[in-house]
């Protein structure tokens, strides 16, 4: 396979498509999208619900194969790259009869990587995001935000290259979402991970991304790529909103979301 | 940051509020009403039995009484015989429930892991299930002989068909994004089993054995009735052919004994797993 990545674009989609198959008939869920991310890139992905954002997700993490197209992770095609992704589900599924501690080894477990130094790892990654004082406590006596830090150490305990995170903060109340954002993407800037957000809410991805894909009703096709720049000193998703640029972005992205007539190509 | 939880037990002060003693001055009065109701019923009932047939109103040979079958229980427990048909009621009954879990765990499983299997062997389960297993007893006399393998396999028999049915409705449905949570770090269908559907279940698997463990009861008695040398079963039938009634009515009440103790012994295992 030759290769097509450049060493800029650490993530490259090409052309891709999906279907789902039933009794009733066949549906077309990804249409023909292309996009591509740079190493360290937080990119958003935003679209109207049930559009195949999910769907997408799961076909560059390699769950499901695409109809046609190709997915290139560091210049490979994915199935070959020994790159790492990560994966951040919409709801933190910890696991009612583990402990933190044993709900963040879980992805080490199962891959048998679990050592006397991915221990060490543990503790200082649960002291480093507060969570130490709980690593005996279960699923059910940790507040939202920090099942929610739990999950995200359990992603990250796998040291992956690609960080895919599928609505994570949907499940939420409003108050808790917003610092929970805050507090998830600190640290996966802090951990320098490039990452992919799915999202339907619109302040949600500008606050956060570098670059945001809007995503047509299904079956979905890229309608516009945002680039985010935005003027504010502490680039922290809870400062951002209060960028100057915020509502233009947020004008832009809303025009281009309810805007249902044949997508003009970029 | 979202400030930590505090975990906080409820605190009884050491002076309790008028209303605080009213209300727990009123329920230990309601609990000890309950109880005394419960020895009313009790005493009552092996009372009046005693009476009515000291008094001639019941046959006493044909109704036995608490005095007779307690007499009964002495005298067989002075020879040790009695110990005899309990142990082997009991042991029949164990192995029986062992098995209808061993089994019932394992096909469930085969059906979890392969759709197809399910698929193809679900009228039968459900035919076999709705089936009176009593039916059976006879062919597996004939099959098996007079001996405690027909009173397993008869046993066995009667649970493990709707065992087998709700451990594999629980197991199909768990979460669809608990296995994508194990795919996505990279595990296998054999983590999703070990790390999701078996534990996941545990609650599920316990009240099983709690139905379980009196159907296997059920099974091993009616197992006994038909082809049995000894244990419960086998005096309550034989007791009923031969007219000696203190046998049966002891043995009955030896059964109930027995269930209750069972079953107290699978609530406290629960509990324990439950820590």
């Amino acid at each position: 396979m030759d290769s097509l990545g450049t060493t800029k674009d650490y993530l490259r989609v090409e052309s891709l498509c999906y279907s789902y198959h039933s009794l009733e008939g066949e549906t077309l869920a990804i249409d023909n999208v292309s996009f591509s991310v740079k190493e360290g890139e937080f990119l958003a992905i935003v679209g109207p619900s049930g559009c195949g954002k999910s769907t997408l997700l799961s076909l560059i993490a390699g769950l499901i194969a695409p109809d046609c197209g190709h997915i290139y992770i560091g210049g490979n095609t994915a199935n070959q790259s020994d790159i790492n992704i990560g994966y951040m589900l919409q709801k933190d599924h910890l696991l009612d009869w583990r402990s933190t501690i044993k709900n963040v080894a879980l992805g080490l477990e199962i891959q048998h990587k679990y050592s006397d130094q991915s221990f060490l790892m543990i503790n200082h990654m649960l002291d480093t995001y507060g969570l130490l004082s709980f690593k005996d406590a279960k699923p059910k006596e940790l507040s939202g935000g920090m099942r929610q830090r739990a999950a995200l150490i359990r992603t990250l305990l796998l040291q992956p290259d690609i960080l895919l995170l599928d609505e994570p903060f949907s499940a939420l109340d409003y108050v808790t979402r917003l610092e929970v954002s805050d507090d998830i993407c600190k640290i996966i800037r802090n951990e320098q991970k490039t990452a992919i957000l799915i999202t339907h809410d619109i302040s949600e991805a500008i606050s956060i991304a570098d670059r945001i894909i809007v995503l047509s009703g299904r079956p979905a096709h890229v309608k516009k790529v945002i680039d985010v720049h935005l003027t504010v000193e502490d680039k922290s998703p809870l400062h951002a909103r209060s960028a100057p640029e915020f509502k233009d972005y947020f004008n832009l992205i809303w025009k281009e979301l309810t805007n249902h007539d044949t997508p003009k190509k970029k | 940051m979202i400030l930590p939880k505090k975990n906080n037990k409820t605190q009884v002060s050491p002076t309790v509020s008028f209303a605080q003693q009213e209300f727990l001055r009123n329920y230990y009065a309601k609990q000890r009403k309950i109880r005394t109701c419960q020895f009313i019923i009790f005493f009552g009932f092996i009372g009046l039995w005693e009476l009515c047939t000291r008094a001639k109103l019941l046959n006493p040979f044909i109704f036995s009484s608490p005095s007779r079958f307690i007499t009964c229980f002495i005298d067989m427990a002075k020879d040790g015989t009695i110990f005899y048909h309990i142990g082997v009621t009991l042991a029949e009954t164990f192995i029986s429930f062992f098995l209808v879990i061993a089994i019932g765990l394992i096909v469930a499983v085969i059906l979890w892991w392969n759709n197809s299997i399910a698929k193809v062997l679900e009228p039968y389960l459900v035919i076999l299930n709705s089936l009176p297993k009593t039916a059976l007893a006879p062919v597996f006399i004939v099959w098996l002989g007079n001996n405690m393998k027909t009173i397993i396999v008869a046993a066995v028999s009667v649970a493990v068909f709707g065992t087998i049915i709700t451990l594999y409705t629980d197991f199909v449905t768990v979460e669809e994004d608990k296995i994508k949570l194990i795919t996505t770090l990279g595990g296998t269908k054999k983590d999703v089993l070990f790390k999701v559907v078996l534990p996941g279940n545990l609650p599920s698997i316990i009240s099983v054995m709690k139905v379980n463990i009196g159907l296997s009861l059920v099974g091993v008695i009616i197992g006994e009735f038909l082809a049995s040398k000894a244990g419960l079963g086998y005096l309550i039938i034989y007791g009923s052919q031969v007219f000696k009634l203190d046998w049966v009515i002891m043995s009955v009440v030896l059964l109930c004994i027995m269930a209750t103790a069972l079953y107290k012994l699978l609530t406290f295992i629960e509990k324990r797993v439950q820590r």
